[in-house]
């Protein structure tokens, strides 16, 4: 068992510096002069050359990769080209409120995907919730968000967000952009839940449990639920990259400042250290939450360990 | 539905998407470059049916020709990340758990573990902003999702009875996988790649929206959104035409995709 989660994270570690190296060629490598975009068309060469001095931009690419490597084991991504900020500060900043929005949005997956498990007992519900699956599922989210912050705008008492979620005013503002958000995971996660526990439903185990006379609340959630929850997280991790583009665009269009926000300064202004650190944070975060969900499946079903030992 | 039958639906349904969206950018109602200052803003009547955005342009026009912009570009990615698709595809089935193979799947672990719009955003920022870039970049990421249906239907039909039997006869590897596994596994692979097409289209209009598409005064669905969303609340049909559109080209796909997929999906 200790053999197998050591490889998987050696795996997602070969992941995490594949994406470095990724930046590293993109930002490093490619563009011809930094130094020269840093201070504009119209500088004197001589202060161009004393930035590339102090960047490090004259040295060997082999030394700049060292160099590279071990800035991001500090987190010292550099400062920004626009506000010489300190970068990893504000990517850090807007990643809370980012990681905030979503998980607002999965806390109302989740409440959702309740109601789909209750839909197994009520078959008014079932219809329901089959119609809104097939509708939510194609719904773009530029379609949801803007139609909801048009109500948002209009009909709603909260319109307005103070950048960093102190009060209850922030979270009711950002419950429509979660709800937006939620959107798209909440109809592929309860179609696969409802194709999952259908078939569970219909196992030996489940008709034993009747016969002793369990409740159907009882067989549901004591029993059916934890056979299809390996299925919904392996969804889940999948899912979880496009819900951060989501996220960007619903931060954008309901003017929340987080990652997306910089994506759209930093793609304005040309901001390369903000988009790097936003690249590798994200990946960071990517890596971790994959290898997370690696170690909570034989957590969740026991029986994976025993078939891992085989 | 049979598979052939379902591919020529396809084939058709895609034809008719590109007809249209040829048609709209020829016959607009009005031009939609046209600059008229003092209709800025003018809310939906008979004469612009969608209202004017804030230089006083036509909406309507502007999201037709934008609509016929993310079709073509969308429709490329499709057949060209398809292509890509089945070359790697078929060359990681072939050398299954080999160095190709694991090569393969740790790069599309990559692709997949960032959002892809971080992904497009870091490359676009190094290229030139317009749209046959942002196809480029579109191509190059989403190629992975065609590549991985058609290796899971190589590495499938590798074991199937009649390729022993063809190995038996003595057929060489290559003439077999050009022959009999590719054949095999990319008529499925064909319809279900167009599941991906929904995503397509609302990764073009996310590009266009970060302002990395098509580039003004041309009209993107993507950018007429994300300039529309200023004026939210004093003109609400600015961001909402193109929004409906975008919404009405995903549910049909969608609606025609239940329509003519396989049975049993592939596991990817």
């Amino acid at each position: 068992m200790i053999s197998y989660l050591l490889k998987r994270f050696a795996y997602y570690l070969s992941i995490f510096l594949g994406i470095i190296f990724f930046s590293f060629i993109l930002f490093h490598v490619i563009p011809s002069d930094p130094a020269r975009t840093i201070l504009g068309p119209n500088a004197e060469q001589a202060q161009v050359d004393q930035l590339r001095q102090k960047l490090g931009l004259d040295k060997p690419m082999s030394v700049q990769l060292g160099r590279y490597l071990k800035n991001i084991l500090s987190f010292d991504f550099g400062h920004s080209y626009i506000d010489d900020r300190n970068v990893f500060h504000e990517v850090e900043n807007r990643f809370k409120i980012t990681l905030s929005l979503i998980a607002i949005s999965m806390t109302i997956v989740f409440v959702y995907l309740f109601l789909v498990i209750l839909s197994f007992i009520s078959p008014l519900l079932q219809r329901c919730t089959d119609l809104l699956d097939f509708l939510m599922s194609s719904l773009p989210v530029f379609f949801s968000a803007v139609i909801i912050a048009i109500a948002v705008l209009y009909f709603s008492p909260v319109t307005s967000f103070s950048g960093n979620i102190t009060s209850l005013n922030d979270l009711l503002y950002l419950i429509p952009p979660a709800f937006v958000l939620g959107l798209y995971p909440m109809a592929i996660l309860a179609g696969i839940l409802k194709k999952e526990m259908s078939s569970v439903l219909k196992s030996p185990y489940i008709t034993a449990g009747k016969s002793w006379g369990f409740s159907d609340i009882t067989i549901l959630f004591r029993y059916a639920l934890r056979n299809t929850l390996i299925p919904i997280l392996s969804a889940l991790s999948n899912i979880l990259p496009m819900l951060l583009t989501g996220a960007f665009i619903v931060e954008i269009i309901f003017s929340i400042p987080g990652i997306g926000s910089i994506l759209i300064k930093s793609i304005m202004n040309q901001d390369f250290p903000m988009l790097e650190c936003t690249v590798i944070v994200n990946g960071a975060f990517f890596v971790l939450v994959n290898l997370a969900f690696e170690y909570l499946y034989p957590l969740v079903d026991a029986r994976l360990v025993k078939e891992r030992k085989q | 539905m049979k598979q052939e039958k379902g591919i020529l639906l396809l084939i058709f349904f895609l034809l008719l998407l590109w007809i249209i969206g040829f048609t709209c950018a020829r016959y607009t109602p009005s031009d939609p470059l046209q600059i008229h200052l003092k209709e800025r803003l003018n809310p939906p009547a008979q004469e612009h049916i969608c209202g004017t955005d804030e230089l006083g342009r036509d909406i309507f026009s502007r999201v037709m020709v934008g609509f016929s912009n993310t079709i073509k570009v969308s429709i490329m990615t499709l057949f060209s990340s398809f292509f890509i698709g089945v070359i790697a595809g078929s060359l990681a089935g072939i050398f299954y758990n080999r160095f190709i193979d694991r090569l393969f799947n740790w790069m599309a672990a990559m692709l997949f573990s960032l959002p892809f719009l971080l992904i497009i955003t870091a490359l676009m920022s190094m290229m030139e902003k317009n749209l046959f870039n942002a196809y480029l970049v579109m191509t190059a990421i989403i190629w992975v999702a065609p590549a991985r249906i058609i290796r899971a239907g190589v590495i499938k039909a590798k074991s199937a009875d009649f390729v022993v039997a063809e190995r038996a006869i003595g057929k060489s590897e290559w003439s077999i996988l050009v022959r009999s596994l590719i054949p095999m596994s990319i008529r499925p692979a064909f319809i279900y790649s167009f599941k991906y097409f929904p995503e397509i289209i609302g990764m073009e209009a996310g590009l266009s929206f970060l302002g990395l598409g098509i580039q003004p005064p041309h009209p993107g669905l993507g950018k007429m959104i994300f300039d529309g969303i200023n004026y939210l609340y004093s003109a609400w049909w600015y961001a909402l035409a193109p929004s409906l559109l975008l919404f009405v080209v995903v549910l049909s796909s969608n609606l025609f995709y239940s329509q003519i997929a396989v049975k049993d999906e592939p596991a990817y």
